[in-house]
């Protein structure tokens, strides 16, 4: 019984025995990780910005002139015990009156308005995520129709706009993604199997002495796990430093897209299947050139 | 093609002992339908010393090829220690292949492993310990007289010794039958004599020797056997001297 030890040890050999070939092998499979990384690392930002941009909505309930106390409490015990409503806050009337005061500061305008128009309203800050401009929609129309309601507002066509776009997107971003993962696949396969090819003749050899298709297939598919591993991990720390670089770029620009201020790295569990996916592609790639380069010890055929 | 050949039935007087080869109408042709061996019945019995000898394309490395499975026969059957290859599973290939030493006109040798690792790799296919391994190697090295070059890389030893270094590596598993195409076709007339003497030195531990050769040096080998293949036939088949 040949012992795990071994098979490493003889994959750790190989590996030392042909340092130039699999250095190479490692920048170009790191490199082709990291441009998956980046792919990764653009996708989820864009979906950060969009949770944001989708976590932003508003409701603005205006009271009716006729609402009474009754029905105000009512209306703000009903919004402060949903579940899709984040925070509510009421502005009074003369608070509305005040903040319109505030920011219009036009004498002559204030002065037409004559008696404060303004009705008092409730603020709310929808949960954001998941919100659906459908389920949205409904939830306004219950609204309306509780008593001393006047009038509802919230940005109905931006959140239309949005989610159609966040839609577009995850098709979008799934297509690319698939067809990223298919070029990363085929190139990681690509670059293992000619790491491995110029072994052609030493793997003919080990059969004609009698190594068995498993003898000869383990060391090369730890090899190829090996530096799936290390072009893993690799590929992030280049993504890091582009990242950083990257970051402090974006920075300049935050005072005009606070967005920006949103950008973060790849989290823990992302980095780590990365890194797993670099080492279970890199053993796939082993696997699939020993499949060309291992004849049957059995050939097929008539005899 | 393999159609218009006549078929072949097992006969009953299969051998069913250890280094001995068997063919029986066997049949192996090239791509433009020419025979590279045209019914091929042999027996080989254990411990003989067989020379294969003819002119370059009679055949003679590919009846070597055959009984290493390294190549399969487009009709008829061969059988090893009284095993029909035609009826092995891969890993019964692998494990008859470890009961046959080959040694290679072109050596063979991993030029990346030392001359001790070269060695030693049938062992460590068997799953021999690192001990028994250290020692088998040691003493497969004093028989073709390499005690001090076990560190070294193939690579820096001439083609004499690569050769002695590739004989180490078939005999090194203790095979029953030991097989050699042109083992002194790289070599000078010195060298070759040198070889030639540790193969007789190896026939002489019982092994069954399938040689291909045309070298006067193992010609002139005493107690064997001498086959004679032109165009893929047996023109004659010498006797055991």
């Amino acid at each position: 019984m040949i012992s795990p030890g071994y098979f490493i040890k003889i994959a750790l050999g190989n590996v030392k025995d042909h340092w130039v070939i699999t250095f190479s092998t490692l920048v170009s499979m790191s490199l082709t990780l990291m441009l998956f990384g980046l792919f990764l690392l653009f996708y989820y930002n864009v979906q950060g910005i969009m949770q944001a941009i989708r976590a932003d909505v508003h409701v603005s309930i205006y009271l009716a002139d006729s609402a009474r106390r009754v029905e105000e409490d009512l209306l703000r015990e009903r919004l402060t015990t949903d579940p899709a409503v984040l925070s509510v806050e009421f502005i009074s009337k003369e608070a509305a009156y005040q903040i319109f005061k505030k920011e219009f500061q036009d004498e002559t305008l204030i002065k037409n308005l004559g008696e404060n128009p303004l009705p008092a309203s409730f603020e709310v800050k929808m949960r954001g995520g998941d919100l659906d401009p459908q389920k949205l929609s409904e939830w306004v129309t219950r609204i309306k129709k509780q008593v001393g309601v006047g009038e509802v507002q919230y940005g109905r066509q931006r959140l239309k706009d949005l989610h159609t776009f966040v839609a577009i997107l995850g098709r979008v971003g799934a297509g690319i993604g698939l067809l990223l993962t298919v070029t990363v696949v085929t190139l990681i396969s690509n670059t293992i199997q000619l790491q491995f090819y110029h072994r052609k003749d030493e793997i003919e050899m080990m059969q004609l002495i009698g190594a068995s298709r498993s003898f000869i297939r383990i060391p090369f598919i730890l090899e190829g796990a090996a530096i799936g591993l290390i072009s893993g991990a690799g590929a992030l720390l280049i993504l890091s430093f582009l990242f950083h670089i990257a970051q402090t770029f974006l920075q300049w620009f935050t005072g005009t897209f606070p967005l920006f201020l949103n950008v973060r790295f790849l989290p823990t569990e992302i980095l780590a299947a990365v890194v797993v996916a670099g080492g279970v592609l890199g053993a796939i790639g082993g696997a699939l050139s020993l499949a060309h380069l291992l004849r049957p010890s059995r050939p097929l055929g008539d005899m | 093609m393999t159609s218009e050949l006549p078929s072949s039935e097992l006969p009953s007087n299969v051998i069913a002992e250890q280094g001995v080869i068997q063919f029986f109408h066997l049949y192996k042709l090239y791509e433009r339908g020419r025979f590279a061996l045209e019914d091929i019945n042999l027996k080989i019995g254990k411990g003989e010393f067989v020379l294969l000898v003819g002119p370059s394309g009679a055949g003679k490395s590919t009846l070597l090829r055959l009984i290493l499975y390294e190549e399969i026969a487009d009709r008829g059957q061969i059988l090893i220690d009284g095993k029909n290859l035609s009826r092995l599973r891969d890993r019964e290939i692998s494990m008859l292949r470890r009961k046959i030493g080959f040694v290679f006109q072109d050596f063979k040798l991993i030029g990346r492993k030392t001359v001790f690792d070269n060695i030693a790799l049938p062992l460590e296919i068997s799953g021999c310990s690192r001990s028994e391994i250290n020692r088998r190697v040691r003493e497969a090295l004093q028989w073709v007289q390499m005690e001090h070059r076990g560190n070294r890389s193939p690579a820096f030893l001439s083609g004499g010794e690569q050769q002695r270094v590739a004989i180490a590596r078939a005999l090194i598993g203790r095979p029953s039958i030991v097989l050699a195409d042109e083992p002194t076709g790289n070599l000078d007339e010195l060298l070759s004599r040198d070889i030639a003497d540790l193969l007789k030195m190896i026939h002489t531990m019982g092994t069954t020797m399938v040689i291909a050769t045309h070298h006067p040096a193992l010609l002139s080998t005493t107690s064997r056997r001498t086959i004679l293949l032109q165009q893929g036939k047996i023109i004659s088949d010498g006797p055991t001297k």
